[in-house]
C-alpha cells in the first residue's frame, strides 16, 4: 500500500473526505483486508491518544493536594524507620580539623626550617663600617654570590724598593 | 578507620620531630670558612714557583670581578670552623690577617687587619659558597687577594 493510500484512510477516518470519496474508500474497505487492518490500527491509535491528552482536573489547589500527599507519606513511615542522624565521636569531629590542620603545621615548620631565620629586608649586605682607607671601594655580584673591596692598603709608597713582586704585605 | 587515622597522625608528627631535629642540627654545627691569598697579575706564569692554579669554582669568580688581572694564583689557604659566637683570626700572610665573627650562624663580621691595623671591616650574610674579597694593589703592577669563602 502506498504513502498516499495510507493518507486516504486517515482522511477516511477524520471524516475528512466528501460522500464520493468516502463511498469509495468504503467500497475499496470491503474488498482489502490489509486496509482494513490498517484502519482499525489508526483508530484505535486515536483513542490512545485521546484518552492521553485527556486533561486530569484536581478538585483542589495543587498546593493542597501536595500536602495531602505529604502528610500520608508521613503517616505510613513508621517513626522508628527514620534513621537518627548519627551520633558523631569527639575523636572523629577532631580528626576532621587535626588531619588537615596537622598537614599545614607540618608543611610550615618544614619551610620555616628551609628557609631558616628571615634575610634582613635592607638586602644582603647588612652593615659596613666606615673604613679608614678613604680610597676603598664595594662591588657585589649577586649572581656569582661574590662581594669585593678593594683598598689602597698597602699604600704605593709602603712598597719597598727590594721587594720582590710576589710578596704580599 | 580510627586506626588508620591514628597512625597517620603520629607518623606525621614524628616527621616534623625529624625534620625539625635535622634542622636545628644545622643550625648548631660550626660554620666552615676557606681563607685563600691570591696573586693576581698579567703574567701567564707566576714568578713565584710555590703559587698553585686556583680552585675552578673561586677562578671563575675572581675572574667575573672587575679587575684588570689576567691571573691569578693561588698563594695559600687556611681552613677554620666558626662555632656560633666565636671570633678567630687567620693569619693570611706576615702582615697580613682576617678575623671572622660568627654572629648567628648567617650573618659574620669578617675584619681585615694589615699590619696590625684594622684596614676594613663588614659584617653581612655568608650562605653556603659566598665569598668575599679583600683586594690591593701590590708592587709591579701586581695585586693580592684574600678571599674569604664559606664552605660549611
Amino acid at each position: 500500500m502506498d504513502h498516499e493510500k495510507q493518507l486516504k484512510l486517515q482522511a477516511f477516518l477524520d471524516e475528512e473526505l466528501s460522500e464520493a470519496e468516502a463511498s469509495e474508500v468504503a467500497s475499496w474497505l470491503a474488498k482489502d483486508q490489509e486496509a482494513t487492518l490498517l484502519l482499525g490500527e489508526l483508530r484505535n491509535t486515536r483513542q490512545a491518544l485521546a484518552r492521553f491528552e485527556a486533561g486530569v482536573r484536581l478538585p483542589e489547589s495543587r498546593e493542597f493536594y501536595w500536602s495531602k500527599i505529604a502528610r500520608e507519606i508521613e503517616r505510613l513511615e513508621p517513626a522508628a524507620a527514620r534513621p537518627e542522624p548519627a551520633r558523631v565521636s569527639w575523636l572523629a569531629a577532631w580528626r576532621k580539623f587535626l588531619i588537615p590542620a596537622g598537614a599545614v603545621a607540618a608543611l610550615l615548620i618544614a619551610f620555616l626550617v628551609t628557609i631558616g631565620p628571615p634575610a634582613n629586608p635592607a638586602g644582603r649586605v647588612e652593615a659596613e663600617s666606615a673604613y679608614s682607607d678613604p680610597g676603598v671601594f664595594t662591588y657585589h655580584d649577586y649572581d656569582n654570590h661574590a662581594t669585593l673591596v678593594w683598598l689602597s692598603y698597602p699604600a704605593e709608597n709602603d712598597f719597598p724598593e727590594s721587594e720582590p713582586n710576589d710578596k704580599v704585605q | 578507620m580510627r586506626l588508620r587515622s591514628l597512625i597517620i597522625i603520629v607518623l606525621g608528627a614524628l616527621l616534623c620531630v625529624a625534620i625539625a631535629g635535622s634542622g636545628a642540627d644545622g643550625k648548631n654545627k660550626p660554620a666552615g670558612f676557606e681563607v685563600q691569598l691570591l696573586w693576581g697579575t698579567d703574567l701567564a706564569k707566576s714568578p713565584n714557583p710555590e703559587h698553585k692554579p686556583l680552585d675552578p669554582d673561586v677562578g671563575k669568580r675572581v675572574q667575573s670581578l672587575p679587575l684588570k688581572f689576567k691571573h691569578y694564583f693561588l698563594v695559600n689557604r687556611n681552613k677554620v670552623e666558626l662555632p656560633l659566637g666565636i671570633t678567630k683570626k687567620v693569619d693570611v700572610s706576615e702582615k697580613c690577617a682576617v678575623e671572622l665573627k660568627n654572629l648567628d650562624n648567617m650573618k659574620f663580621q669578617v675584619t681585615f687587619i694589615g699590619k696590625n691595623k684594622q684596614q676594613a671591616q663588614r659584617t653581612q650574610d655568608f650562605p653556603l659558597q659566598e665569598m668575599l674579597v679583600h683586594g690591593g694593589n701590590a708592587p709591579g703592577s701586581n695585586a693580592w687577594l684574600v678571599v674569604v669563602k664559606r664552605v660549611e
